[in-house]
């Protein structure tokens, strides 16, 4: 039994970082429902990989995963853009009324592929995996944060451009519309951190990663931000992780009347899409954004995917993005 | 020196906290209360300033009482609720310079319009983004049109749109450094 009230899971976060004991966390985005496993490198029956650190040999060994590759496919079926426009709609009015500054609308699209969770577990190229068997799969490229000697640091993810576009990199940081989106999500991190942290500063803004997915490379903007935790903070880890919840990155700001926005348009609870997961290996905690995820319901795979929405967004385009963000992260 | 921040749940709370505590050394100390607890106030408790972010509407109004009670004390000079500086706010004690940011904008960003006492005018700072001419200003934001405020009157103004930028962005050469802060630099204004 590793699956908990969330509540319980931030309790279990602070005594194990007292004892300074290793465990695997996980909490939705409602903050409903969370996992907690102590020793997870000696459990094998949730798969996660945080930064090469993980238990993906033995977990795929007792998940009798047949180590055969299928064809790295994957065919999209999704929802109709009015329904679409119709959420996004939601979301603008919110906006338009002053509720919101920026929000985060995602939706949720039907896929098939030969693939199964644990195969794209085993083959995923991302820095942050986690597989629960049979419910969902999860190959974020984004830390939520990383708490390491008295340090805490955050990198949001706020920009996605295909490597394909020419000058791509110069055009997404010149983007007005990614620009805002980025500052915004810069400035909520900083106010997030600065609830347990001082000395909060920006120490990276707007760096460029590539990524490499099925249909090329694509390019994601993120930016570093860092704090210094007071001492003693091991045994409140489940509670910093907790009061920065949910992540700014996937919500948006101001947060609490954004997250009632958000709830009206998507209709439906995001379960632990876009919540958080971590391991704390007794010293160092790192953490990502339950993004890129792969969920299985009712017998179907679905992909959720999202993307920032402001009063100056283009519905079409967000509509494409939303799309172009469902991959396989492997070739 | 004791302050009192209201939380009125913008989610940039903190950053200003930080830069309160910064500015003001370790003689500045920052208390911070959710607008909705309020009522936790003890009655002997006294602040040299209390401020809040402005998101109109409701939260001005939790905020009220307190306003109320503190301009009983001692009639210090505050802030005032969003929408209410264009008058003498409830409290009746003039508020020196107050700010309020207008959500909803274009861009992710808010509007900052500066507040004096009785009128309403646009910041003197020098606003990243452009400069938009309202008539009035709609409590709890709605764009940079300008709408009727809280009292249904309509004061010319200008309003900068403000742009989200974040503070010390380090030798990033993308930011120029007078940029930093600037949101912060003018909350900070309307409480010391």
């Amino acid at each position: 039994m590793c699956f908990f009230d969330a509540r319980e899971v931030r309790r279990q976060m602070n005594r194990a970082g007292a004892a300074r004991r290793p465990f695997l966390f996980a909490v939705d985005f409602e903050l409903h429902e969370g996992l907690f496993v102590e020793h997870p490198l000696e459990r094998d029956g949730i798969g996660f990989s945080v930064a090469g650190i993980g238990n993906k040999a033995a977990f795929l060994a007792a998940a009798g995963d047949p180590a055969v590759d299928h064809e790295a496919a994957v065919e999209p079926f999704p929802m109709e853009e009015a329904e679409y426009l119709r959420r996004f709609d939601t979301v603008r009015r919110g906006l338009l009324r002053g509720d919101s500054f920026l929000a985060n609308l995602t939706v949720a699209t039907r896929i098939e592929t030969p693939c199964s969770l644990t195969e794209i577990f085993r083959r995923a190229e991302a820095p942050y995996q986690l597989c629960v068997p049979d419910r969902f799969v999860c190959f974020s490229p984004e830390r939520f944060v990383r708490i390491a000697g008295g340090r805490i640091s955050t990198n949001p993810m706020k920009g996605t451009i295909s490597a394909s576009v020419p000058d791509a990199e110069r055009v997404i940081l010149a983007d007005p519309k990614e620009t805002a989106e980025h500052y915004t999500i810069v400035d909520l991190l900083r106010n997030d951190l600065g609830m347990h942290a001082d000395r909060v500063s920006v120490e990276r803004f707007r760096y460029i990663d590539r990524i490499a997915t099925l249909r090329g490379d694509i390019l994601q903007v993120s930016s570093e931000i860092a704090g210094r935790l007071p001492e003693g903070y091991d045994s409140r880890l489940g509670d910093i992780v907790f009061d920065m919840l949910p992540a700014g990155s996937v919500s948006g700001a101001p947060k609490s009347s954004t997250l009632r926005i958000i709830r009206q348009a998507e209709g439906s609870p995001r379960g632990y899409y876009t919540g958080v997961f971590g391991y704390y290996d007794g010293r160092t905690l790192d953490s990502a954004v339950l993004i890129r995820f792969i969920e299985r319901r009712d017998g179907e795979l679905w992909f959720r995917s999202g993307g920032g929405i402001t009063a100056s967004s283009d519905p079409r385009a967000e509509y494409r993005e939303v799309l172009e963000k469902i991959y396989l992260p492997f070739r | 020196m004791q302050i009192l921040l209201i939380d009125n749940y913008d989610s940039f709370t903190y950053n200003l906290v930080h830069l309160l505590r910064e500015e003001g050394g370790a003689a500045c100390r920052v208390s911070i209360l959710p607008n909705d607890r309020l009522d936790g106030v003890r009655p002997d408790r006294r602040f040299a300033r209390t401020g809040y972010s402005c998101r109109g509407g409701q939260p001005a109004s939790l905020c009220a009482p307190l306003c109320r009670r503190e301009a009983a004390a001692g009639g210090v000079p505050r802030p005032s609720c969003a929408g209410r500086s264009v008058r003498r706010p409830a409290c009746q004690c003039t508020p020196r310079v107050a700010w309020c940011p207008l959500r909803g904008t274009a861009d992710g960003a808010g509007a900052v319009v500066r507040r004096g006492a009785g009128a309403v005018r646009c910041g003197a700072l020098p606003f990243v983004g452009r400069c938009a001419r309202g008539t009035a200003c709609r409590t709890g934001g709605g764009g940079r049109d300008g709408r009727r405020d809280d009292h249904g009157s309509r004061t010319p103004f200008a309003a900068s749109l403000r742009r989200a930028v974040p503070s010390r962005i380090g030798h990033d050469p993308l930011r120029r450094p007078d940029h930093c802060q600037l949101s912060e630099k003018i909350a900070f204004h309307v409480f010391l």
